[in-house]
């Protein structure tokens, strides 16, 4: 212990003997830290001090200009290659969580979108969840699925040069692959090109009723839970068909937290989003992401994750034996894939709390997307989790993280970037971070 | 100032984590409590995962993937997480390492000096070993014979993951001095070879690199 505590002392006097430079040493000592600090924050540390952005960072921190210089290390291919590609990675289940997840088609779009693509394809933060396209590798000229790389060919991708495609394609229910109508085309949230990929598609649309893919929408989207966005006054109409209507805490009033605040009123609801995704996609280990632009009574997962029982869910006969699990007041999932967000949370004020200046009622995944893009809820999360990566024992207050999102809003009063990359030299270069 | 806060915080984290044999998890009950110390800056503040921090810098530790891309930047490419020891001690400790950036929530920080390990064993292996064709060190010399190619090896992994400071900066003499020592130490115990001295420069110089830096 004692020698395994002497060599410790000992890597801690290298490091303090290397910073422990008197402020009256001259600038460019200080401009270097600096720039070692952006470089390791923005970038991890892949930005090799030998490439002339490194020069070109501690020049600008020398000449006062700190956010500059943050700007060069987050428009250079190792943020693309390590920050842009985390949180992409997060981005493909609700916690956010980038352990164990892989490189896939869904990660490649959202890498495109932060860091920009081949051809001076520009970032877009507010097209994630709507743009019908797909991002491949160029790979010795072959337009290449990012998965079907080895880890060499890995290690070599340069993420900023992904080359675009037109559209996006899925499997249909005969494992033929198709393209995936416009309209339910979600952004990343619709790109898997094969099974077990780690894809958000994956995550959402596997087994159960894909409630779990609506839900990951909205809280990847916004990082609101499941309870911000409750709502006591739910109509029992908008509660999905497979929730047993007659359990005892079905409704409010017994002081519990009733079924019907998040299954009607929430996430959950057939209203919010749900009727995009509910019956027409599926994700399978054999085939992957499907589409079924017609699905069977047993089919349709927002009658239950039980196919064999989905007829009499649909039917909600509750005098038969034994009792079917079901709600018989519900709407349903609309088979035109209608949403309609006003309904119930613009009353209860979840909309204004979103900042949603989009369209409030609409049919199919894609207009839903480019609505939730406009959104200023969107642009404030993701400053929150730049914030959590770049800078996390950093001082923001909520006007600084309002100021830092709107510079990147296209939607605000004075149109910003749309870019994430204005968020991460902004946040970066914020004074406690420094 | 700041950096000789951040740098007297990593040292009085990393020895109560090693002695402990405890992760970072003590490591940031500590920052913790220097953070309560130096609140009241900014009350009020929000950080992004609502938690009401008052920061004195930008403090976070490497992640998995960005200390792996630290210690080929620290090796100058040398290193290839897909070959050698380096690929071997990657499997052992990799769903060790830290997850997040956060020093309060980072777990497996002491895991990455594994990772230097395996990565600067690569470079001492083999009939022309790296640590003798790029950093001098004669592998079949003393270790009285290398001392100075071993404080340059040294000088030089420190000097790429402080962009030349090590050698070019007030510091430098104290650091060139620091490696010295280390050099002088190894040395005395007549059993030590070259290669054993050149593993403890690199683990030092690519372990402060990566990891104590506070950034």
């Amino acid at each position: 212990m004692r020698r395994g505590i002497s060599s410790v002392l000992f890597l801690c006097a290298i490091s303090t003997v290397i910073f422990s430079t008197d402020t009256s040493v001259a600038a460019d000592v200080n401009s270097t830290v600096i720039a070692l600090r952006l470089s390791n924050t923005i970038t991890g540390g892949s930005l090799p001090v030998s490439d002339p952005i490194f020069t070109n960072m501690a020049n600008r921190v020398q000449a006062g200009d700190i956010q500059g210089a943050a700007a060069l290390a987050a428009n250079s291919k190792y943020f693309a290659g390590y920050l842009a590609r985390r949180l992409a990675m997060q981005m493909q289940n609700a916690a956010l969580d980038a352990f164990g997840m892989t490189d896939n088609d869904s990660t490649a779009f959202i890498i495109a979108k932060f860091a920009g693509s081949a051809g001076g394809g520009r970032p877009s933060i507010s097209s994630l969840w709507s743009d019908n396209a797909t991002y491949l590798v160029d790979l010795a000229g072959v337009p290449t699925h990012v998965a079907s790389l080895n880890a060499t060919q890995l290690a070599a991708v340069d993420w900023t040069a992904l080359v675009r495609q037109e559209g996006q394609q899925v499997k249909d229910t005969q494992n033929v692959v198709i393209p995936l109508p416009a309209k339910h085309v979600g952004g990343y949230l619709t790109l898997s090109d094969r099974p077990n990929d780690n894809s958000f598609a994956m995550y959402g649309a596997t087994a159960g009723t894909n409630l779990r893919f609506i839900e990951g929408i909205w809280e990847t989207a916004t990082g609101l839970e499941l309870m911000n966005v409750a709502s006591k006054s739910a109509r029992v109409q908008d509660v999905p068909r497979f929730i047993p209507e007659y359990d005892p805490n079905f409704f409010n009033g017994q002081g519990q937290p009733a079924c019907i605040a998040c299954h009607g009123g929430g996430m959950a609801s057939v209203n919010h989003g749900y009727a995009a995704v509910a019956d027409i996609f599926d994700f399978t280990n054999n085939n992957g992401f499907i589409y079924n632009a017609a699905p069977a009574t047993n089919q349709r997962k927002s009658l239950g994750s039980n196919a064999g029982q989905r007829n009499n869910v649909n039917t909600c006969n509750l005098v038969q034996r034994p009792t079917t699990v079901c709600n018989p007041d519900s709407v349903g999932v609309d088979a035109n894939q209608s949403w309609d967000l006003a309904a119930t949370w613009e009353a209860s004020g979840v909309l204004s709390r979103m900042g949603w200046t989009g369209a409030k009622q609409g049919q199919g995944l894609n207009a839903l997307g480019v609505a939730l893009g406009q959104s200023k809820i969107v642009y404030e999360f993701l400053t929150e989790r730049v914030i959590g990566e770049v800078c996390p024992m950093g001082s923001f207050s909520a006007s600084d993280i309002a100021s830092i999102a709107a510079s990147a809003n296209p939607n605000a009063s004075t149109p910003g970037t749309d870019d994430i990359r204005t968020i991460v030299a902004r946040v970066a270069s914020h004074a406690s971070c420094l | 100032m700041k950096n000789l806060k951040l740098a007297k915080l990593m040292c009085l984290a990393l020895p109560m984590a090693i002695a402990t044999g405890c992760s970072m998890d003590q490591a940031s009950n500590l920052a913790g409590l220097m953070r309560n110390n130096n609140n009241n800056q900014g009350g009020g503040a929000v950080v992004g995962n609502g938690a009401t921090v008052s920061g004195t810098g930008a403090l976070s530790v490497p992640t998995a993937n960005a200390a792996i891309a630290r210690i080929q930047n620290g090796l100058e490419g040398s290193v290839n997480p897909m070959a050698g020891n380096f690929q071997r001690s990657l499997a052992q400790v990799r769903t060790n390492l830290p997850k997040v950036s956060d020093p309060t929530q980072a777990s497996g920080y002491d895991q990455v000096q594994l990772l230097v390990y395996g990565a600067c064993s690569d470079l001492t292996t083999g009939n022309t070993p790296i640590m003798q064709s790029r950093y001098g060190v004669t592998a079949n010399g003393t270790i009285a014979a290398n001392t100075t190619a071993l404080v340059n090896a040294g000088m030089r992994m420190m000097d790429q993951y402080t962009a030349g400071l090590a050698s070019a900066s007030p510091a430098t003499d104290a650091a060139r001095a620091a490696f010295q020592s280390l050099v002088s130490r190894v040395g005395a115990t007549a059993t030590n070879t070259s290669r054993i001295a050149f593993m403890s420069v690199c683990i030092a110089a690519n372990t402060a690199g990566s990891t104590l830096l506070g950034f």
